[in-house]
Formats: C-alpha cells, structure tokens, sequence
C-alpha cells in the first residue's frame, strides 16, 4: 500500500507480471479477487501483512477456489486482531485490547483464541453477560 | 399405541419436564464416579427396548414442542442452519437417512411412500403431509437439510471429508451448548475444537478423527457428552448469550432441584452414501435436578463427578459459578454407598 | 465392526469388455430384503473369493475392486478386472471361475478416492483399469453438471476397455484416449496448462504414471492438496516368515505368496482392515521386534513412523527375515 512505503521504486523495478499500490485495502481485495477470477493453476498466493489483512486476502484467495492449505502466509507488523461479534455478528476492526468494545451492538466482549477463515476474524462475546458491568481491566493484549 | 407429546416450553415461562416414563429412560452419561474427557465412541446399534437406544433416531414426549421451539429460533436467527454450496448431495443423503429410520421405527407417526424418485413423506404429529421428487430442491418448501431437522429433534452437522480432515461444511443448530455454526461452518476437526481444554493434549482429537476419516457406510457410532444448563433452555446459543448468561447467577439452595439441568447430548456419526460425507446428530436430553435424584445411583454418582470435576473442564463447560451450590444441594443425595460401574441401576 | 465383509450378493452378468478385463454385475441375493447401499464415485468394495489353490487346498482371496456402476441406479453394481499376469490366484478366480449365477461375499463401499466436493473443475488421468474409479465419478459429476475431463491411456484399442462407450457418452471434448500401439501419449505438461483455478487432477493407474502426473503438477506449479491418486497396489509377495502374536501367544507362518493379514484370517485371527491396498490406515499394527528388515509397502506411514520400525500395516507390508513379533 502507499504511504510509509519506500521500496515501491525498488519493487516496480523487479518488473513483476502485475504491479499495483493500492490506496486501501478494500480496492486491494477487489483488484486480487478480478485477478484471480481468470487466473490459472500454477498461480500460488503469498501474503504478508497483518492478521487481520492475511485473513482477508486468504479469503479471497479460496473464495476463488484456492485451496487456504496451500496459500503461504508470514506475519509482519502489529497483532491487531479483526473480531467477530458473535452477538451481532458486526466486524470490529484493529483490536488491540481485551476485552473490547464491539464498534457496531456496543457489548464489551472478551476477544477469543477461536479464529474463522470463512469471516477472517476471531470470535468476540460478551464478557460481562452473567453480571452485567462486571468487567475486568482492559488490557493491552494485540499489539 | 403412539407417544404422547406434550405442550411445553423451552423458554419464558419454562414449563418442560419429564414425565416419569421419560426419566426412566433418560441417558445417564457416568460409568463411573469420576469423569474425564476420553475417545468414547462405540457403535450406534439398536438398544434395550424402551431406552433412548431403542431406535436410532429417538423421538419423545418432548418432539412436537422441540420443534416448535426450533421454528422460534430460525425466525430469529436464520444464520442457524447454513450449508455452503457444495453440501447438496450430503443434505439429501441425511433426509434420506432420517425419512427411512423414522418411517421404520414409528410407523404410527411417520410415513414415507417412495415411487422412483417421487416420494410421499407423512409426519402426523407435525401435521405435514408432503410429496416432492427426491433431488429436486424445487419441490421442497425449504433446502433438504433445512426442511427434515425441522422435524427432527437434535441439532445437526454435517462434514465434507477432504485432505484427510473433515469440514463442517453445513449445520443446523438451535440447541447447542454454547456454540456458533455461523463462526464455525467451514473449519476442520482440530480447528472447531479448538476451544476445548486438555483433550488436544491428551490426543482425543487425534484419534477420533483418524477413527472417523474410516467410518463405514452402515456402521454408524455413538458416544456421549453432557453439561449443565440453568433452567430447561435449549437455545443457549453464544449468539443471546448477553440474554441468557445471567440464569446462571441464579441459583440458589433453594431452587436447585427445579432450576439446574443436567444436560446430555447423544451424539452419532453416520457415514451418507451419495456424498461420502459425515453427519452428526447431536440429540440433546434435559433432566432437572429434583428428576435426576429419583434415582438413587444417579445421584450418588452425579454427587461426586461434580465435586471431582477438573476445574479446567468445570470452567470450559461453565458451570463453575454455581457448582458449589448444586454439588451442596446434592449432598443430600449421596449416602457414601458404593456405586457399580456402568450404566446398569443398583 | 471393522469386518467390513459385508453382504451376499449374486452374479447376473459377467462380460468380456476387453482382452483382458471383465466386468461382473451384481445384485442382491434373491428372497433376501437387502438393498444396495448408495455410494459415492471413486468407492470400493472388498471382494471374498474361495478357490482352490493349485494343491486343491481351499484359500480365501480378499481383492478391493472400485465400483464403476451409476452410483444412482441402486439396482445393481459393477465391477471390472483386470486378469493380472502373476496372479496368487484372485483376479485370475474371478476370470476363470466366477460365472452368473454364482454367489460372491462384498463389503460395503468404501471411499478412499473421493471427488473433491468443491473442485470447480475436475481432470481425470486414467491408465489401463485404472478407468473404473472414474467411470462412477464422471457418473456422478455428469448427473450435477460437474465440469470434468478425461485422460484416458490404454495399451490397444482391443486392451481398453469402455473407451467407445465413455467418448461417445461424454463427447470428445471431454474424453480424450491415447492408445499406447498407436503411438499415442499423454502430454502431462500440457494438459496441466490453462487449467482455472480450483480444478483438481485425480490419477489411477500404474505406479510409474502416478508418479509422472505427480511430477508435473508439481512443476507446473500445483499444490499437491489439489493432485490426488489411487494405485491399485497388490501385497507384494516375498520370503516366508513367522509372525508371533505377543498377547495371544501364538506362531503364525506367512506364506511367501500371502500378506500377513491373510495369514492371520487363515488362522482365524480377528484383524482390523478396510482397504486392503495399504491406504486406509485400519491394519495398523504395533510391532515388539523384528528379527530381519520391515518392507513397508503402504501409502499411509510417515517417513518417520516408517524409520522407528514400530508399525507396520499388515495388509501389504512384510519381512524380509525370520521372524516378526506383533502386539497382537
Ligand atoms: C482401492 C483399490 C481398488 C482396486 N480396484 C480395482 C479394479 O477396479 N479393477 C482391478 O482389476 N483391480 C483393482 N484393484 C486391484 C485388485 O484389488 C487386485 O490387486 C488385482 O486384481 C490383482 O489381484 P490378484 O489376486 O489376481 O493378484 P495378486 O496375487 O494380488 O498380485 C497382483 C500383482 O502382484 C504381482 N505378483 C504376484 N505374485 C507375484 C510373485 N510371485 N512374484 C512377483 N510378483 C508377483 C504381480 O505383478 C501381480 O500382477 C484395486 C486395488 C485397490 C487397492
Ligand atoms: C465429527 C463430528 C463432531 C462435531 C461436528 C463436533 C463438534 C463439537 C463442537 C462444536 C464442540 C464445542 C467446541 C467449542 O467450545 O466451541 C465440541 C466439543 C467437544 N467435542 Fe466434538 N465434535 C465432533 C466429534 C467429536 C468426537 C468424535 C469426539 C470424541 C472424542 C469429540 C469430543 C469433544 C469433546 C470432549 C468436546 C468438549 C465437550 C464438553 O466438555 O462439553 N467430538 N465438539
Ligand atoms: S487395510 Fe487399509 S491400510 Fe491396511
């Protein structure tokens, strides 16, 4: 993506079969996802990034048919983790704290360990459901 | 001579129980005084005349209300019966397998006629009255899976078998205890797991799962597993968790007996022909504390699993804010008398 | 439970469908109220065979065959061998004995080759009988409009069998054969190109073409969760040994021309098995020790499991030594 980036002139020199700096994630997604609709076997998927943007791009990677056991992925930069509510089923973007606060419904949730490829995010619920306002300290957990 | 169904509710008002006849027969789930996770599957054979193994899908006194309440989950939330696309054939693997065991044990309650590919399916305690060409979606009012689990009690997965791993891949589920198919349709065996505490290490998961990429077209399996649940809920979805979590605080000495469930799911895994899927039928069973002592040995021996639990098993199945309270009240129950191994009544 | 021996069915047909292939048909016994269970392409059954070895002694032979019938006609299944040159005797007691009429005992299907369900597209490689797994699953696919193809190479024209019939129902566009006498050959490489994404590559056939189509999908680029095979492997013969069941306390001699599993059932051995072909993973059998070299000979070990010479898969793997000792 731009901004931050100054290895583009390095990586557009690599001459690459496709090269493309993208503004935003979104019209990343939607470039790789036009891409892959005519793409051919023998084209294999690496990602590097944030969970939450592999989570994305594996998505589009098997929605087109790619099986994910096959897609390499490495982890570079913050922890942040994009959560599911499983309540309102809202995506809250960027989590670095638990418990957290679902952007959409407003519950606190305690963010789990339990991952869904399908949504690309882990699972949030409501952490204060038995004693409402019962909420332990928030914690910097995914940095 | 038919069953007799009963006007019950699973919510607000919470007017189930069980009848006497059906406490007999309820599935206790201990062989023995203490309980720990183990690969306990064996086959899913027709049992004692009477019991909950007598037919391999089972229906009770309670079916006509379960489906009812089944109906109010799905208006509520349809995201509890999903099957992505590929699951086609697997669902009419499953509405055969049902149509053909409920037709054979309950003949008075269910009928299927079957000319060719044109099919008649009568069940009389729902009032349905139905016929369809079988693998023709277009003749059904709802998707194959969709429409026979709302006639069947007991929630449902069903796994594609791929790269030596199963996938849940389609599902219906309103009386789950605590857990999401939204979330979870698509993972694989080891990754819906996840959650559960210590099994992974113990290499439960592992066998199970060697044991079921061979199971056999024919030879269905069983095992059990149970919980608890505060007041005879069968949606406690993570979804309205924020609704229900508070029942669980409370419990008090003196509501115990008619306030805390022991819940039991009879779980099977059949192998479906057409699609070399898997489905599993988990069938839950409630019983209420003041029901479950009515038989001496269960509860002496209920008595001590509880008070034994491993509390990494009593937080993961959440009971650990009123255990205390339940294991004082059942207390009463538990003379310190032997108990015999197995299933069998003293 | 893991006798999958099955059900009596009897034979309605047998049929030559090509210089050395038959194709047997079967359906329930008469009277009796069994129906056939559905399947899924790419199943197959275990066959019980009882002949008579060339001493006139009774032998059982145990031999997996895919089922190659309409897996939507309940009606009937079928079943095509190969008559093998170095037969130990069950491909050629199929041939020479089997005749309508005749009762045979068949387990319930079993899947080991499955069609990926959501493979957008599939590509089917077969070689000589390798035909018959795919024969159900082009079935099946064609029943869903499927997108498939098939690659279908065969010694002669007279050796192949259903060629005729498999491009004259599915069209040259999506059958393809090669025959090998008239200098015919698959060209792996190309076929592997401009294939969408989703499609998955399933190979039957002689060992040396699995490996092949393995080898180029892996150079054009496949990943291999994509590329599957099935290998009609047969229990390679050897020396004879002993096998000694340390519970049971008993000596048991495996034949040079038997695998230990058979030798076990000869001895009225209670052993877990499916498959039979060294894939399923049932026979695994701990090993105490082993007094000679283990030939594992499956396709469902680790390399490593292999190495620590602490399991072995009765069904095709032997010893190459005196003497074998089994937790059994
Ligand atoms: C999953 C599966 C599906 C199958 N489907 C089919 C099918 O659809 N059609 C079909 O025809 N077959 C199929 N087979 C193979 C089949 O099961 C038998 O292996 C085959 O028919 C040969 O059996 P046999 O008893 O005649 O020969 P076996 O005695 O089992 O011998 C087979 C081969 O072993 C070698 N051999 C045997 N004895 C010796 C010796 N003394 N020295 C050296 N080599 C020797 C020979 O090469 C011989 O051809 C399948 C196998 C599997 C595992
Ligand atoms: C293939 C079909 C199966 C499905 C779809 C399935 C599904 C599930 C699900 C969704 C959970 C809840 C996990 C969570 O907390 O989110 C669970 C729990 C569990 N499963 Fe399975 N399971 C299957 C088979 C098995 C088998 C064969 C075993 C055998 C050992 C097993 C053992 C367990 C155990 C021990 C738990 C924890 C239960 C508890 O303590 O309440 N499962 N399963
Ligand atoms: S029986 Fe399948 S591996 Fe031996």
């Amino acid at each position: 993506m731009k901004g931050g980036s100054n290895h583009a002139a390095a990586l557009r020199a690599l001459n690459a079969a496709d090269y493309w700096e993208a503004p935003t994630i979104p019209t990343l997604l939607t470039r790789l996802g036009a891409a892959l609709s005519t793409a051919h076997m023998g084209l294999r998927l690496y990602v590097a990034g944030t969970e939450g943007f592999i989570g994305q791009v594996m998505k589009v990677g098997t929605d087109a048919g790619i099986s994910f056991l096959s897609i390499r992925t490495e982890h570079r930069g913050s922890l942040a983790r994009r959560v599911s509510c499983v309540h309102c089923k809202g995506i809250t973007e960027n989590v670095t704290t638990n418990p957290a606060t679902c952007s959409h419904c407003g519950l606190t949730l305690l963010v789990r360990d339990h991952y869904s490829r399908r949504i690309a995010a882990f699972q949030g619920v409501c952490i204060d459901a038995e004693v409402p306002g019962d909420v332990p300290p928030v914690e910097e957990a995914f940095r | 001579m038919g069953i007799q169904f009963k006007d019950e509710t699973f919510r607000d008002s919470f007017t189930f129980k069980n009848s006497p006849q059906t406490i007999k027969r309820f599935p206790f789930p201990f062989p023995e005084d203490k309980y720990m996770y183990s690969v306990n599957i064996e086959p899913h054979v027709p049992g004692a005349k009477g019991s909950v193994y007598e037919h391999l899908f089972d229906v009770d006194e309670h079916y006509v209300s379960e489906m009812r309440d089944r109906a109010l989950v799905l208006k509520e939330d349809p995201l509890r019966c999903q099957a992505l696309p590929h699951m086609m054939t697997a669902q009419w693997d499953l509405l055969e397998l049902i149509m053909e065991c409920k037709s054979k044990s309950y003949p008075e309650h269910f009928t299927l006629e079957k000319q060719g590919d044109k099919w008649h399916w009568i069940n009389r305690p729902l009032g349905i009255d139905d016929t369809f060409t079988f693998g023709d979606v277009s003749t059904l009012p709802y998707e194959p899976m969709e429409y026979i689990t709302r006639q069947t009690q007991g929630d449902f997965a069903i796994m594609d078998q791929r790269d030596n791993n199963l996938w849940m891949d389609a599902g219906m589920v309103t009386t789950q205890a605590d857990w999401s198919l939204d979330f979870d349709i698509g993972m694989n065996f080891m990754e819906w797991h996840g959650p559960v505490p210590l099994a992974h290490q113990m290499g439960v998961f592992e066998r199970a799962l060697k044991f079921l990429l061979n199971l056999q077209h024919g030879h269905p399996v069983r095992r059990l597993n149970w919980t608890m649940t505060i007041n005879p809920r069968l949606d406690t979805s993570p979804e309205n968790y924020h609704k229900w979590g508070k029942d669980r605080t409370e419990v008090t000495p003196d509501n115990v007996g008619d306030k805390v469930h022991l819940r039991v799911e009879l779980q099977s895994l059949w192998r479906l022909p057409r699609s070399n899927a898997i489905v599993f039928p988990i069938r839950c069973y409630l019983i209420k504390m003041s029901e479950l002592v009515t038989e001496p040995k269960w509860g002496r021996r209920f008595h001590r699993v509880l008070k034994d639990l491993p509390p990494e098993l009593a937080d993961y199945k959440g009971l650990t804010r009123y255990r205390d309270t339940v294991v004082e009240w059942l207390s009463k129950y538990d003379d310190g008398k032997p108990t015999s191994i197995g299933f069998g009544l003293d | 439970m893991s006798k999958n021996i099955g059900m009596q069915v009897v034979v309605t047909s047998v049929k030559q469908v090509a210089d050395t292939v038959k194709c047997f048909r079967f359906v329930p016994v008469d009277g009796s109220d069994m129906v056939l269970p559905r399947f899924s392409g790419g199943s197959h059954v275990v066959v019980t065979m009882k002949g008579k070895d060339a001493a006139g002694n009774t032998v059982t032979y145990r031999n997996p065959y895919s089922l190659m019938s309409s897996p939507d006609d309940s009606s009937c299944f079928e079943i095509s061998v190969l008559r093998t040159e170095n037969s130990r005797g069950g491909s050629h007691f199929m041939h020479d004995q089997v005749k309508e009429g005749d009762i045979l005992t068949i387990s319930n299907p079993v899947n080991l080759f499955p069609v990926s369900a959501g493979g957008r597209k599939h590509i089917f490689i077969a070689g000589g009988i390798g035909i018959t797994p795919f024969m159900a699953m082009m079935d099946a696919l064609a029943a869903r409009n499927g997108k498939f193809e098939l690659h279908y190479g065969f010694r002669s024209r007279s050796h192949g069998a259903y060629w005729r019939e498999l491009e004259e129902r599915y069209g040259h566009s999506r059958v393809r054969t090669y025959c090998q006498a008239e200098g015919q050959m698959i060209d792996f490489g190309e076929l592997l190109e401009h294939q969408p994404l989703g499609t998955h590559l399933y190979v039957c056939g002689p060992a040396p073409m699995i490996e092949a189509v393995k080898k180029s999908a892996r150079e054009a680029g496949w990943p291999d969760e994509n590329v599957h095979s099935e290998e009609f492997l047969a229990p390679p013969s050897g020396q004879p040994f002993i096998v000694k069941l340390k519970k049971s306390q008993r000596n048991i001699m495996v034949g040079e021309h038997q695998s230990i599993l058979e030798a076990l059932e000869a001895a009225n051995v209670d052993a877990n098995f499916l498959c039979r072909g060294g894939a399923c993973g049932q026979c695994e059998t701990a090993v105490c020790s082993a007094d000679g070299e283990i030939e594992h000979n499956d396709h469902y070990l680790s390399k490593d499991e292999r190495q620590s010479g602490k399991k072995i898969m009765i069904c095709v793997s032997r010893l190459n030594g005196r003497e074998l000792v089994l937790d059994l």
